[in-house]
């Protein structure tokens, strides 16, 4: 398998598993009529602190640090959406576990693309080990 | 300041026993390519690798060169010691903290460092005597990861460093200002991360000492 393969894998596991986490974790915390500012910043911090020990697991194999920024972003911006949308009327837990994905899957595409604008020529493209 | 280079070093041997669990293979693995590249500059003049660690990045240095390899944790260097012996060339190895060098100034061409002044306690000061250990005109490699300019990752890594600074790094250093604070010219900066992980090149103006 090409590195990038294996790279590849790994930022969208620990970014879904991030967004997915986060989400639940916002539903779980969060009722309809809760004050949704408050709300919103339990759902950001909290599962952003709780993506960092996940991400220092799955980095042992796919890289720590780039994990960690990703999937930081990912749990703080699914936590975000998932606890303010849960605060203003009844969400379903699915429902929570799809925007979460979702909004992963958004955060990992914005990143590789910011990330190919800014690392050096030499570093872009494929490559075999 | 001696109570600091005390527990910096403290920790790091606290860490050395799990420090290629933690580092090894996907970090690694990601960023060879970068640092084969960079470690592909070392000369023929004398060299210094600073903050040696378990020698992870021995794997990466171009084959039969001579240095010298320093890091301020003895067990690190206690581990590295199976990959500096199968190392083509020769790597003097010394526990050594960069605040207390003791290198005679102006004893090397090239000085390289891999994630290392994210961790120095005193970021500016380790860069001055890293400046006075060269010869004018010589050169400072690094390969470092520090702050980013781009927000969210800005407040990520400056969240994540009142945890990580604990148990090791800071992450979100400015270590390209250092460098110019400390009298170096920058040559070059190259992202390999985002604008997080990069190489900094930077050399002793010939005018200075």
């Amino acid at each position: 398998m090409k590195q990038s393969t294996w790279f590849l894998i790994g930022d969208v596991l620990g970014n879904i598993l991030a967004g997915v986490m986060a989400a639940g974790v916002a539903w779980w915390l969060t009722d309809p009529g809760d004050n949704m500012w408050l709300a919103m910043l339990w759902g950001m911090t909290v599962p952003m602190l709780l993506s960092m020990p996940i991400a220092l697991l799955l980095g042992r194999y796919f890289g720590a640090l780039e994990l960690m920024l990703t999937m930081m972003v990912s749990a703080m911006l699914a936590g975000m959406v998932v606890a303010m949308r849960a605060a203003m009327s009844d969400m379903l837990v699915v429902d929570a576990v799809i925007y979460g994905a979702l909004i992963a899957l958004v955060v990992l595409r914005w990143v590789f693309s910011l990330n190919d604008r800014l690392i050096a020529p030499y570093l872009r493209g494929d490559h075999h080990e | 300041m001696n109570n600091d280079l005390q527990a910096n070093q403290r920790k790091w041997d606290r860490l050395a026993p799990r420090f290629d669990i933690m580092a090894g293979e996907g970090g690694e693995k990601r960023w060879r390519r970068a640092k084969t590249h960079l470690f592909s500059a070392m000369g023929e003049g004398d060299i210094l690798f600073m903050a040696l660690g378990t020698g992870q990045d021995i794997s990466t240095f171009p084959p039969e060169k001579t240095l010298h390899a320093i890091d301020v944790s003895e067990r690190m260097l206690s581990l590295a010691q199976p990959r500096v012996e199968a190392y083509s060339g020769t790597i003097h190895v010394r526990q050594m903290d960069i605040h207390q060098p003791s290198f005679e100034p102006g004893s090397f061409d090239q000085v390289f460092t891999s994630c290392t002044f994210c961790s120095v306690p005193e970021p500016v000061e380790g860069l001055k005597q890293v400046f006075n250990l060269l010869r004018p005109g010589g050169e400072l490699l690094m390969f470092e990861h520090t702050g980013s300019g781009y927000f969210p990752f800005n407040f990520m890594l400056r969240t994540m460093t009142f945890l990580t600074n604990k148990i090791g790094p800071d992450m979100d250093r400015d270590t390209v200002a250092n460098v110019r604070a400390a009298g170096f010219e920058v040559s070059a900066v190259e992202n390999v991360y985002l604008d997080v992980v990069k190489i900094i090149r930077a050399v002793r103006p010939r005018g200075e000492g």
